[in-house]
């Protein structure tokens, strides 16, 4: 009787410490978060408010200011949202197609062997490190790019669209392949039987009814384009001002503009970089927010 | 939404995607051929692809202030720039592009010789020979200035210490150029028991080179300690004349003005920056005037460089 209370005892004790394990794990997490959130934006809006040790920056001047001299006191990143907006979208607009006739081949049409050829391929993609998609970028694309170019340099925004193309396939491919595969047989069943041919039956059937893991994987790529910087830096050429006018132009994106300076920067300087940051972040969260919601609105149906 | 129309907006929006890009390139080349004569065939050809460092590097400090531009009053940086960062980046890409034109410190220039050309400038080839003997123009001395009557047992072993053989091969070390043909190894037993605080200021530009040579000096010597303000070669030079730095730094040459208190100098090494395009072009002198008018916009075609 009197071990078998110990042996309760023990349990318990087990119990709460490997609650406390659990706990300990999760508040790392949520730890890390909060710590980056305070370090990014009391460094980063430190410049916006009266009283900064290295003098104040206006925040209409910072987020509308078209031109990023340093040595000159100006720090504008309108330019570099309105140019990750583009290099994003162009990304979303070239490398969705692509990934979703990617992924609707593997899941439904390829014969095995030949999926098995092909899925390992896009993991495999995914697995790659970014810079070497930035030294791709610089080797293969940038020379390719130059050929057609109007400008002497292949560095623009037409490469940057490309690399974060290619970066982006495997994480939409992923997602809508799942997507595709949760579709329930008896929908694709009930379609080929009321005559429907395969194709039909993808486009009318299977594809709107993955449309909520198809819509998550979009953003999931907008996600990881609007965040790449070590690929990007090598093929955009990074200016100092102008939006792009061409697909043809040198763009800098607001995280290579961070990765390109951090290193040097000092004072003011470096709190415009996390200011940089901050806006970025902003991005992230509405990115995580609608992503959020499009997953509720996906569970409610 | 219908998710054939969310396809057909995105068919739709690529196409228009590219027919935008097709319609700037063709309007670009349009351009050209109305504003100049129709000897040069498209917009590309001739056109100088001017890359800079990022705003912070040492390098493209040292080389704005040579060439004189983008410093407070002077014309800014051509906004038509392709930024990289590193020397080595720099190189990769001059190698890669034709019509290119960046700068790099010789060391780099050196490990990258054959991919990339290094352009004399005035008729000078870019080596540290000619930087030592004064005749290569995109260099700059890195000088240490000091009041002599300011210095105590501690700032004179430095000074020995930054000339000896030993000191020199530390700057070597660090990237800059010396002339060390004549130098003799550091004799430190005549400062037995050295101990104290070297009060240091100036340049930022040579604030990682003394600060090398200081942490060598300070193991040398456990009671030493060392202090770097970089302030500027500007504020180096006035608190080595008030006595606030006891040696004070400058990373250019120091004006009478400045000496007229009785300012000793010392030139601690060189610091030279080569001019690089890629060895396919013609191209192989550059004058000072025509490097300023290149980084500020003024020239934008190869033609008005070749001879």
């Amino acid at each position: 009787m009197k071990k078998d209370m110990s042996l309760n005892k023990r349990r318990v004790v087990l119990e709460k410490f490997f609650h406390g394990v659990f706990l300990l794990a999760a508040l790392i997490a949520v730890l890390s978060v909060a710590l980056i959130i305070i370090f990014i934006f009391g460094k980063g809006l430190a410049p916006f408010f009266s009283g900064n040790e290295y003098g104040t920056y206006s925040f209409i001047d910072f987020i509308t200011g078209l031109k990023w001299t340093p040595q000159s006191g100006e720090y504008g990143v309108g330019y570099m949202i309105v140019n990750s907006i583009f290099a994003t979208f162009g990304a979303i607009l070239v490398g969705v197609p692509i990934a979703l006739f990617t992924a609707v081949f593997i899941a439904e049409i390829a014969p095995k062997w030949l999926a098995g050829i092909v899925r390992p391929a896009i993991e495999l993609l995914a697995a790659i490190p970014s810079v070497l998609y930035g030294v791709f970028g610089f080797a293969v694309i940038t020379p390719l790019v130059k050929q057609f170019s109007p400008y002497p340099t292949g560095d623009s925004l037409l490469a940057v669209i490309i690399v974060l193309t290619i970066m982006i396939l495997p994480t939409i491919v992923a997602v809508v392949e799942t997507a595709i595969r949760a579709v329930p047989k008896s929908y694709k069943e009930g379609s080929l039987a009321l005559g429907a041919s395969k194709i039909q039956t993808i486009f009318k059937v299977t594809l709107p009814a993955a449309r909520s893991g198809i819509l998550t994987g979009i953003i999931l790529g907008v996600g990881r384009a609007i965040g790449e910087t070590m690929a990007v830096i090598l093929v955009a050429g990074n200016p100092e001002s102008g939006i792009a006018t061409t697909i043809f132009s040198r763009v800098r994106l607001l995280t290579t503009n961070i990765a390109l300076e951090q290193g040097y920067a000092a004072k003011l300087h470096e709190q415009m970089l996390f200011s940089t940051a901050v806006v970025l972040f902003i991005f992230i969260m509405i990115i995580n927010l609608v992503l959020a919601q499009i997953q509720k609105r996906g569970g409610d149906r | 939404m219908n998710l054939k129309k969310l396809l057909s907006l995105v068919a739709v929006a690529t196409v228009s995607l590219s027919v935008v890009a097709c319609e700037g390139q063709t309007e670009k080349k349009e351009d050209q051929k109305t504003a100049e004569s129709t000897e040069t065939p498209a917009l590309k050809e001739g056109v100088i692809d001017v890359v800079s460092r990022e705003a912070g590097s040492g390098t493209r400090q040292a080389f704005e202030e040579i060439i004189g531009f983008n410093g407070e009053g002077q014309t800014p940086l051509t906004e038509n720039v392709t930024i990289k960062d590193g020397n080595g980046v720099v190189a990769t890409y001059v190698a890669e592009n034709e019509q290119s034109i960046g700068y790099v410190s010789f060391v780099t220039l050196h490990e990258n010789e054959g991919s990339i050309e290094g352009l004399t400038v005035d008729g000078v080839e870019a080596t540290p020979e000619n930087v030592l003997n004064g005749d290569y123009a995109v260099a700059r001395p890195f000088e240490m200035v000091y009041m002599d009557e300011n210095l105590t047992d501690v700032e004179r072993a430095f000074i020995e210490f930054a000339a000896s053989q030993d000191g020199l091969d530390i700057l070597d070390e660090n990237g800059t150029i010396v002339d060390n043909s004549k130098a003799e190894a550091f004799d430190m037993t005549k400062y037995d028991q050295l101990s104290g605080n070297l009060m240091m200021g100036g340049s930022t530009s040579t604030e990682s080179v003394v600060k090398a040579l200081a942490d060598e000096f300070c193991a040398l010597f456990p009671k030493v300690t060392y202090e770097y303000n970089a302030t500027g070669s500007s504020a180096g030079v006035k608190n080595a004349i008030d006595g606030t730095y006891k040696l004070g730094f400058a990373s250019r040459e120091i004006k009478d003005s400045e000496l007229e208190s009785g300012l000793q100098t010392m030139t601690l090494c060189m610091d030279g920056i080569a001019l690089v395009v890629n060895p396919t072009n013609e191209v192989e002198d550059i004058s000072t005037e025509q490097i300023k008018e290149v980084y500020t916009g003024n020239i934008t075609e190869w033609s008005a460089l070749a001879k």
